[in-house]
């Protein structure tokens, strides 16, 4: 059974000069799809081909002539003295050609495929092939694990006519039509991506897959990245801990982030107890309820200025690099002057006409279009500007892509990592305006941390005695909040970054 | 160059020319009601004469031009009595402008030096620690760290006055003929003169004498010559001490934006490390010192200045709610203030002077940067070379 059903795959295999080549061409004379599997070695480390950098990275830039190719020879030398070496190449090197072979043989469309291969035994490609044709020149090589032996001894007509005879005998029907869409299983993924629309959107998706498993890996590297999302599942426990713990251990009337109070502590404020870690406001209220009472609208807040900005910034940035002209000049003025203006000074200027009525969602989203709409934007479109000017656009244009196609598969998945770095510094903008304006006066009911901090310094002005606590601990958690979608940013800008990506991999 | 300002300044003022529209039509359309509906217990007669006082029962478009109108020639009024706004606008703007130019100023200088330190093959412990606290220091709430500063240095030490405005009475018993307000903006003007000199007379070194100052010289001299001019026009005395009353506004805006500027400095300094160029700079037998500051530093600027840009308007909310939150009274305080007695025109006169505020920053940075981008200079060169 070989690697892609439908297919019926014979392997070619046999020493230099056996003629492997020859009866590939009597196979494909016959409607065979013939592959050299060889040559996509090859072709793959020329410059500019995927394998290229890699294997650069890999043995480093000696093995460079003076043209910028890699020298073959060079690279020979290197791998054949040192198993480790051949090894690493191998790694680097099967998978783009079992991918490019995936490829061909699924655009191919014929029901046959030979893949010719010097090396085909010692090669997992091996695996992929239903049988395994060797060919002779007169010796024994290779034969051992051979299906069908084709002796290359004789004349050239003499081995056309072993092959005919070989064809004849294959399992499968050689006129049989090609089905038209072949069924391709996709391999289950590592985190249980199902896809069951089509094959083509599995192999996409597929992709997709390894390319961001790939960003996954080097985020988790990074330090900063993993200090940020440790945080922020901190806080997405505590916030799910804290309906949890109020509904069973403990009473609402004592820990009830809004009413309730403690009568056996007294007076208030107090420090810290057994009982209330974070000791108790100057009302008499558990300061760690009142913390975690205060995570979600914050993520709530958090979470619609992502979106906003996310959204926004990528759509003004794609269209105005891709349209340019008017559109570039009216998304351009709009965002410079969005960008001009603090979105937390517009936000207490709508704040005074709507009072109470900005809650969580909405503060976010007014946050987010503004910033998204400013200064997210521009950085976005100057991005897209740069990726209008790369070769596979035009590439893409001259082929005849539309404007919808050009935008989706060229611009915005190479937007996105920027986008999300800008998503990431608008949240933190966003989390402390948020704070802001409720220890400004603006607050609704919600509890947020900022008017934890204000209720504090607030008590202050009529006590000499500071409740420390209650103005260090919303503080320290509405920092580290922020500091942790900073954080991510920062990890993200890194990575994002390709000449720093580079870098990194070459002094690794 | 030339060219390049006068295409500048031109889009700078279209922008704004965009920016007060938007303004004007977010608030006056999205929002319910008017000055005038909050005042519950006005009976509707009276409610309607004062309408028609303030204008507020003309058709949109006529309030828009007529607000404009009165922007251009400088006459908007408050809706609380017969000020204008550009007299209270311009009054609130040195206090800001000395907060913003001394403390970004230092933010600059100390974040790009932290950032160099420690982005350069300095140990791992050092770099990462610095950089988690200065991230603590740009996410910290600025409220809390603005009654911190307060707090500590100036009630529990004594070290910076708590109280501005006791100490600006203070100030005026002390100096009755003087305005503190007209002292700030000659200070900032005094400065940014002197800084262009400064900068001038290095360019004539290097120029002709092939010679460089090194930084703590012109850093020096420049402290030096600012005081100096202060005094010889006279107001050294009161200077120092709108210096010394503003020490806290000061250093608040500074610990707010000097973890930004040093996270980028790091960052950009890191991305040149493996540059073909330093390595030829090292074999040379460069001292590592020379290596940082001459070859690498110099090349991290440009994506500092152009990280700076982008997060501009977050250190200028930054620098509002500080001011808010230390009652200084800049454009911040006011903005929020008359934001929270509801008086529209002034809030928008006080948004639209940080619009320019923020503009003239991001005019200023994207000039440096242009001067300091050798590509761009060259382009433009080649440029005219073909004319």
């Amino acid at each position: 059974m070989s690697a892609w059903p439908g297919f019926f795959v014979i392997g070619l295999t046999g020493n230099l000069a056996a003629g492997k080549n020859a009866v590939r061409r009597v196979l494909e004379g016959k409607g065979a799809l013939g592959i050299d599997a060889d040559a996509l070695y090859h072709r793959a480390i020329l410059a500019g081909a995927p394998g290229y950098r890699p294997v650069l990275d890999a043995f480093g830039k000696f093995i460079l002539n003076a043209s910028g190719e890699i020298d073959r020879k060079k690279l020979g030398q290197v791998v054949l003295a040192d198993p480790e070496a051949l090894k690493r190449l191998k790694s680097i090197l099967h998978p783009l050609v079992r991918r490019a072979i995936d490829r061909m043989v699924r655009k191919g469309k014929r029901r046959v495929v030979v893949i010719e291969a010097a090396k085909l035994h010692a090669s997992p490609l091996r695996q992929a092939c239903d049988v395994v044709w060797v060919v002779t020149a007169g010796g024994a090589e290779q034969t051992f694990a051979a299906d069908t032996v084709i002796d290359n001894s004789g004349s050239l007509e003499e081995t056309r006519q072993q092959v005919r005879r070989a064809w004849t005998q294959l399992p499968h029907a050689v006129g049989q039509p090609v089905p038209r869409k072949p069924r391709v299983q996709p391999k289950p993924s590592p985190a249980g991506l199902h896809v069951t629309r089509g094959s083509r959107f599995a192999g996409r998706a597929q992709a997709a897959w390894r390319h961001w498993r790939g960003g996954l890996q080097t985020f988790a590297r990074h330090p900063m990245g993993k200090l940020g999302v440790a945080i922020l599942v901190l806080f997405a426990l505590l916030a799910i801990a804290h309906p949890l713990l109020l509904g069973t251990v403990w009473k609402r009337g004592i820990y009830h982030p809004i009413t309730g109070f403690d009568m056996a502590v007294a007076p208030w404020p107090s420090g810290p107890t057994l009982a209330h870690p974070f000791g108790n406001d100057a009302q008499g209220r558990d300061i760690l309820s009142m913390l975690m009472a205060a995570i979600p609208p914050t993520f709530a807040v958090a979470i619609a200025a992502a979106l906003a900005t996310l959204v926004l910034a990528t759509a003004i940035g794609a269209l105005s690099a891709y349209f340019r002209g008017p559109v570039d000049a009216i998304f351009y003025n709009i965002s410079s002057a969005l960008y001009l203006i603090p979105a937390l000074v517009v936000i207490a200027i709508l704040a005074s006409r709507f009072y109470s009525q900005i809650g969580a969602w909405e503060f976010g989203l007014i946050y987010g279009v503004l910033v998204g709409g400013g200064s997210a934007a521009i950085v976005m479109r100057s991005h897209a500007m740069s990726l209008m000017n790369r070769a596979y656009v035009d590439a893409s244009r001259v082929a005849g892509a539309g404007a919808w196609r050009i935008i989706s598969r060229h611009l915005l998945p190479h937007l996105l990592p920027l986008a999300v770095v800008q998503m990431m510094l608008a949240v933190v903008g966003a989390v402390v305006a948020d704070g802001f304006m409720a220890f400004y006066g603006f607050g609704d009911t919600r509890f947020n941390w900022g008017q934890m901090v204000y209720n504090g310094i607030q008590f202050l002005t009529i006590n000499p005695k500071i409740p420390w606590l209650q103005i260090l601990a919303p503080t320290a958690a509405l920092s580290l909040f922020a500091a942790a979608f900073y954080m991510i940013s920062r990890a993200l800008q890194d990575l994002s970054d390709p000449r720093l990506a580079d870098s990194r991999e070459l002094t690794r | 160059m030339i060219a390049f300002l006068i295409r500048k300044i031109f889009s700078s003022l279209l922008t704004l020319f965009v920016l007060t529209t938007i303004v004007f039509f977010v608030v006056q359309v999205l929002m319910p009601g008017d000055f005038v509906s909050q005042f519950l217990g006005m009976p509707v007669q009276e409610k309607e004469r004062l309408r028609q006082e303030l204008g507020l029962d003309l058709p949109i478009w006529d309030q828009y031009l007529r607000w404009m109108g009165g922007l251009l020639t400088g006459q908007s009024h408050s809706f609380f009595g017969t000020f204008s706004v550009m007299d209270t606008v311009a009054s609130a703007l040195p206090p800001t402008l000395l907060v913003f130019v001394v403390g970004g100023g230092i933010a600059i200088l100390l974040g790009y030096w932290l950032g160099k330190n420690t982005g350069w093959r300095s140990p791992r412990w050092l770099s990462e620690g610095t950089a988690l606290f200065v991230i603590g220091l740009y996410a910290f709430f600025p409220p809390a760290l603005a009654f911190l500063l307060q707090y500590f240095l100036g009630r529990q030490l004594e070290w910076l006055p708590a109280n501005s405005e006791a100490h600006w009475a203070r100030f005026q018993r002390d100096f009755p003929t003087l305005n503190q307000v007209d002292i700030m903006s000659e200070m900032v003007i005094v400065l940014a003169a002197v800084v262009l000199a400064v900068w001038g007379l290095t360019a004539v070194l290097y120029r002709w004498r092939r010679m460089r100052l090194p930084a703590s010289i012109t850093l020096s001299l420049v402290l030096i010559s600012w005081l100096a001019s202060l005094y010889a026009r006279g107001i050294g005395a009161p200077a120092l001490r709108v210096l010394y009353i503003a020490s806290i506004p000061i250093l608040a805006f500074m610990l707010l934006t000097v973890g930004e500027l040093t996270i980028i400095t790091r960052t950009s300094l890191a991305e040149t490390v493996h540059e073909e160029y330093i390595t030829t700079a090292r074999a040379k037998g460069i001292p590592e010192a020379a290596v940082r500051d001459r070859h690498a530093a110099r090349n991290a600027l440009l994506p500092v200045i152009s990280r700076a840009i982008v997060s501009l308007p977050y250190l200028i909310a930054g620098l509002a709610v500080v001011e808010y939150s230390l009652q200084w009274r800049g454009l911040g305080s006011a903005v929020f203030g008359s934001t929270l007695r509801q008086d529209v025109p002034l809030a928008l006169g006080y948004l639209l002077f940080i619009g320019v505020l923020a503009m003239g920053a991001r005019l200023l940075l994207e000039v440096l940067y242009f001067y300091l981008d050798p590509r761009l200079r060259s382009g433009q060169q080649s440029q005219r070379m073909r004319l």
